[in-house]
């Protein structure tokens, strides 16, 4: 305990992590959770500027060295963070985690020479994906908040309970201890890290020049990624953006005026496009009542402000809903409710329909 | 047997509902794919000109996408603190924008859109799609879309590994304003100075 209290840096993380708990003063307004938005702008162009001149140099010559040894140095950058994913997962209690994580590092330490090679991943070995897990998303199944947003100097962009579960990590990865019982140099120990973010900057090398070029404020671009990234490597869903959408006002189209003249802009000169789409559309056209029937009083589409129905039409498509739902009542009397599969696979790697904390990058 | 005829009478009214859904769950499988393919054709061509792209992509983008809805919510809160006037103005600057942005980067590029399933879950069509790249990796994304009163199809949202686009250029937008002592009129100028600019 007392090497702990005479530590700076373990006050230093204390301190964050406490800093986690505490409720920030935001204003209603201010939904990105960014009270150190001007330090952490500051710290941005700093990385900025080092990116520019150290790390982007670094992952454009390694994008140019022969695929041996590039990928092997890769594969086994990755199985050294193997202790650190695995004890994370344990303490998540995420059994599929464990198994994939245990599972693909005894394939690789076997058939893949120790780690150098990811035999795992090849469609023979079903394409086991990589899964990283870390103690800031340890904490998150625990639930502690994500506190406000921080950019970390060389790390980049962050939250004070990631910043904290950096940390964690770092400091409890048992190779960390074997390096220095063995004597190992920092030099060395810090190869693994160092392969390992030149590695990934490399995979980003073209999306995030073009998301740069393109971008109005490349600092909340990021912050908004990161969020968003962050969040399904958490939780595997979107729930962010399920909620932004079915809370939009279903008055989206609540001004006739300025969407006759925006549609007609629009239509202007697309007739032959549409037309193209419509083709496509003709078997969708012969079905087109039901759809009505079942969708018009749930009122979360935008299309909803489309139809406009008339209050005539109105009270029979609510007659009809009825309907069908004592149909449904009835039927569930005479058979149980089956099993629905509903189009989600543990691990499915799709954006929106993983569940599990797959790192699709990987 | 009284109970087997009930189950008949819920299979039989029923019928059209699952039908329905099936059929447009194929329909928009077939959307986002020929989207894709017009695509590569009208867009991607590297022997028309810089303005037939820009056109081409921009005739593609206003049929297909609901860019009505998606300026209203990359705008957030502050739609409703505008007049109409600015309204329009702004979802003109913002269609030249994303065209703008995006129309040269399919130059050139070379490669297929699969769409593998498609759900239907809220009232939307998720169609999860694998973009098939000649010389890359495949790229997983997922098309957010609905039926409107017309029965075509308009996309919302496109999700690449977790990241949603409307949801980032909303983020972005939003900063923008915020900083930006001319509010909404800082971010058209902002965007016209950058479709002005590419």
């Amino acid at each position: 305990m007392r090497i702990f209290l005479n530590n700076p840096i373990y006050i230093l993380y204390l301190s964050i992590f406490l800093l986690s708990l505490s409720p920030v003063k935001t204003s209603a307004a201010d939904t990105e959770n960014d009270p150190f938005e001007k330090t952490n702008r500051a710290i941005f162009e700093f990385n900025n500027t080092l990116d520019d001149n150290l790390f982007k140099p670094l992952a454009k010559a390694w994008r140019e060295v022969p695929d041996f040894p590039r990928k092997p140095l890769t594969n086994l950058a990755t199985t050294a963070k193997t202790p650190v994913s695995l004890a994370n997962a344990i303490l998540q209690l995420n059994r599929e985690s464990i198994g994939n994580i245990i599972g693909k590092f005894l394939i690789n330490m076997t058939f893949g020479l120790g780690g150098l090679y990811d035999i795992a991943g090849t469609q023979e070995f079903g394409s086991m994906p990589t899964v990283e897990e870390d103690f800031g998303q340890t904490m998150a199944t625990w639930g502690v908040p994500d506190g406000p947003y921080v950019m970390l100097p060389i790390f980049g962009p962050s939250s004070v309970r990631d910043s904290f579960g950096i940390g964690v990590d770092a400091i409890t990865n048992p190779l960390s201890f074997a390096y220095r019982m063995n004597g190992i140099g920092l030099e060395a120990r810090l190869t693994g890290p160092a392969v390992r973010g030149v590695s990934t900057r490399e995979k980003y090398l073209d999306y995030v020049d073009e998301m740069k070029s393109s971008s109005l404020d490349w600092y909340a671009t990021m912050r908004s990624l990161y969020r968003q990234k962050r969040k399904k490597e958490i939780s595997g869903e979107l729930e962010e953006e399920k909620v932004s959408l079915n809370i939009l006002p279903v008055d989206v189209y609540d001004d006739p005026k300025l969407e006759e003249s925006i549609v007609a802009t629009i239509s202007e000169n697309d007739s032959e496009i549409v037309k193209d789409v419509d083709k496509s559309l003709s078997v969708a056209k012969k079905v087109e009542k039901p759809i009505e029937k079942v969708i018009i009083n749930k009122k979360t589409m935008p299309s909803d402000g489309y139809a406009n129905p008339t209050t005539e039409n109105k009270s029979k498509f609510i007659d009809n809903s009825e309907i069908i739902k004592i149909v449904q009542d009835e039927s569930r009397k005479i058979m149980p409710a089956p099993r629905v599969y509903n189009g989600v696979l543990p691990s499915s790697s799709y954006p929106g329909f993983s569940k599990s904390r797959i790192n699709l990058i990987n | 047997m009284h109970h087997l005829k009930k189950f008949f009478f819920v299979l039989i009214f029923l019928y059209p509902i699952v039908s329905y859904s099936d059929e447009n769950l194929a329909s928009s499988k077939v959307f986002v794919e020929k989207l894709g393919k017009q695509v590569v054709e009208k867009v991607s061509n590297t022997e028309i000109t810089e303005l037939e792209r820009y056109n081409n992509f921009k005739k593609l983008y206003l049929s297909s996408f609901d860019n009505y809805y998606i300026s209203r919510f990359v705008l957030g809160r502050y739609w409703k603190t505008i007049d109409k006037g600015i309204q329009k103005k702004f979802v003109d600057s913002f269609n030249n924008y994303i065209v703008a942005t995006y129309a040269p980067k399919f130059k050139g590029w070379e490669g297929t859109f699969k769409a593998v399933e498609s759900l239907f879950e809220n009232n939307h069509y998720n169609v999860k799609m694998d973009i098939l790249n000649k010389d890359g990796p495949t790229l997983k994304m997922m098309w957010k879309m609905y039926l409107n009163k017309n029965k075509e199809f308009k996309i919302l949202d496109v999700n690449i590994d977790g990241v949603s686009m409307l949801i980032t250029q909303r983020a972005e937008f939003l900063s923008v304003i915020k900083n930006h002592p001319n509010g909404v009129n800082g971010l058209i100028d902002a965007m016209n100075k950058k479709t002005d600019g590419s």
